[in-house]
């Protein structure tokens, strides 16, 4: 495996292509992952649901190069993109000692500062560059994490349950936000969340991960922005197969694919 | 009991005036804070200082107090006035700091690096750590003996002693700082891109700096510590060699003063650690 994160020139937006094949992870005696396959086309948008220890966490860590897989294997195209990848996590992860911008700008180098600036812009805190993690809310600190991670013009954008600790109002106007710097950069984009209504309002594609295994994958074709309204019958779907998955743990990998709806 | 009852009223007072500071007090409690705010609560905080003092100087003026046992305050005064006059005062203290800021250099240094090294080499940590904390708990005092007969009396015992004893402090709080940086920072900068080098100047330094400012300060308590032992030996300049000296010639008020520079010293030292804090770690939250 590449260098993880290594710097490179922040050039054109390049949309990465993933391919899993047989992918298997184990904690010990446990396995999170077992022999999961995947493809994910450039530039789209992709969320991971599941119980909790479904392997959704481990997934994106395998992505982010950091988790490796005890077997099979990831391909990440074109050539060079691992180095793109940028996770946005649970936390925000900020360096306490730099402010907003200092931390939106971890990693450009002096010449892609303008890059940093307008990603903080494009989050609305342009006007506060210099305020520290401890004197932003909590969802202030989560959008200087999203601008950290969109000021790297990702290939791939892994994002982990980013909303899961904030208020109802706060996650919903995230959800917004991140829908339209999801559109302006293209990047493709895998979410894990927990959360049903957030992944059908911002991917694609929805995957049912349970037991370390993909027990449903569909495809959300209705029209953006959408609203929660538009995608209950959706919802009502993916719940029950979330409940039944949780029932039929282990089913192996053959009962990937046959669920596809469309919206 | 009048003294008990004065302390009692001190006290009191002092934490009426604190409660000022908090919003919504209640009508009755604004009144009394009100009346101890200010000069009035930093009068009541300095009343038991200034009483002793006044004390002090009215038991050695009547000779109650033998000068021999301790001189008067304005004794000391004059003694302070006299010695800096000549200049002598400022060549002793001039040499005091220099030997302490040699010493803390040294010592300080040598800690922080093997501090940083042992925090992050982990083989380093298992080789080395045992060692530093056996040699830590060795009295400064009993190596006096073995540091003559190493360096002699001169300069470098001393400097040797000081930066001995302030090595551990520092080495001890910049070992916690960057063992207790998150790891998910460490990794966070592993996907942002950043190199070994960069994490480290970035991240790990930063995140272990208020360990360091806190191995500061107590280092630079310790050295004036080591300061006077090292000057209580064999010194022919310095403000211990000062209050030894004095010692031959019965001069308590000259002994006196070499205590209170000492302790004004300190108490500069803990001060100029307090503006670093301040200036190097504003993103540090104040109660």
């Amino acid at each position: 495996m590449t260098a993880v994160g290594a710097r490179t020139p922040v050039v054109a937006p390049v949309r990465a292509g993933v391919r899993l094949e047989d992918l298997s992870v184990r904690y010990g005696e446990r396995t999170v992952l077992d022999r999961l396959s995947l493809h994910l086309a450039p530039g789209e948008r992709v969320a991971v649901v599941g119980e909790s220890g479904g392997g959704k966490t481990t997934l994106l860590r395998a992505l982010a190069g950091l988790t490796l897989p005890d077997e099979g294997r990831i391909d990440l195209s074109p050539a060079g993109t691992q180095a793109r990848v940028r996770v946005m996590f649970q936390e925000d992860r900020l360096l306490p000692w730099l402010g907003a911008l200092g931390n939106v700008s971890l990693g450009l180098s002096p010449s892609e500062q303008h890059l940093a600036r307008a990603a903080l812009a494009g989050v609305g805190l342009g006007d506060r560059p210099d305020a520290y993690p401890h004197q932003l809310s909590g969802g202030q600190r989560q959008r200087v994490a999203l601008a950290r991670a969109l000021a790297h013009r990702p290939a791939l954008l892994l994002l982990d349950e980013p909303f899961g600790a904030l208020d109802a109002m706060t996650r919903t106007e995230m959800h917004d936000l991140l829908e339209r710097l999801l559109d302006d950069t293209g990047a493709t984009t895998l979410l894990v969340t927990h959360d049903l209504d957030e992944a059908l309002k911002l991917a694609d594609r929805v995957l049912l991960l349970s037991g370390g295994h993909l027990t449903a994958d569909l495809a959300v074709s209705a029209p953006r922005p959408r609203r929660r309204a538009d995608l209950l019958d959706l919802r009502d779907l993916l719940e029950a197969r979330l409940h039944s998955g949780a029932q039929q743990q282990g089913s192996g990998p053959g009962d990937v694919g046959p669920f596809q709806a469309k919206a | 009991m009048t003294g008990f009852k004065v302390t009692q009223d001190a006290v009191s007072g002092a934490i009426t005036g604190r409660r000022e500071e908090r919003p919504g007090p209640s009508a009755g409690r604004r009144t009394s804070a009100r009346a101890f705010s200010g000069w009035r609560s930093e009068l009541l905080r300095w009343a038991v200082p200034l009483l002793l003092l006044a004390l002090w100087q009215l038991a050695s003026s009547t000779g109650w107090l033998n000068a021999r046992v301790l001189p008067a305050p304005l004794a000391v005064v004059t003694a302070f006035w006299e010695l800096a006059r000549s200049g002598d005062l400022w060549h002793h203290f001039t040499i005091s700091l220099g030997r302490a800021g040699l010493g803390v250099l040294i010592g300080g240094g040598l800690g922080f690096l093997f501090g940083v090294l042992n925090g992050t080499v982990r083989p380093a940590f298992l080789l080395l750590d045992t060692s530093f904390q056996m040699l830590r708990t060795i009295p400064n005092l009993a190596l006096i003996p073995l540091v003559i007969l190493w360096f002699g009396i001169g300069e470098n015992g001393k400097i040797f002693l000081i930066a001995l004893a302030t090595f551990f402090p520092i080495y001890l709080n910049t070992l916690h700082g960057v063992r207790s940086i998150d790891p998910r920072l460490t990794e966070m900068a592993r996907v942002y891109g950043l190199s070994p080098f960069e994490t480290f100047r970035r991240v790990t330094l930063p995140g272990a700096l208020p360990g360091v400012l806190v191995g500061l300060r107590y280092a630079l308590g310790i050295s004036w510590l080591a300061l006077v032992v090292s000057e209580s030996f064999g010194a022919s300049s310095g403000i211990g060699f000062l209050a030894m000296d004095a010692r031959e010639f019965f001069r308590t008020d000259v002994i006196v003063l070499a205590i209170l520079i000492y302790a004004l010293i300190g108490k500069a030292a803990d001060l100029i650690v307090a503006v670093l804090e301040r200036r190097l770690l504003p993103w540090q939250v104040r109660a």
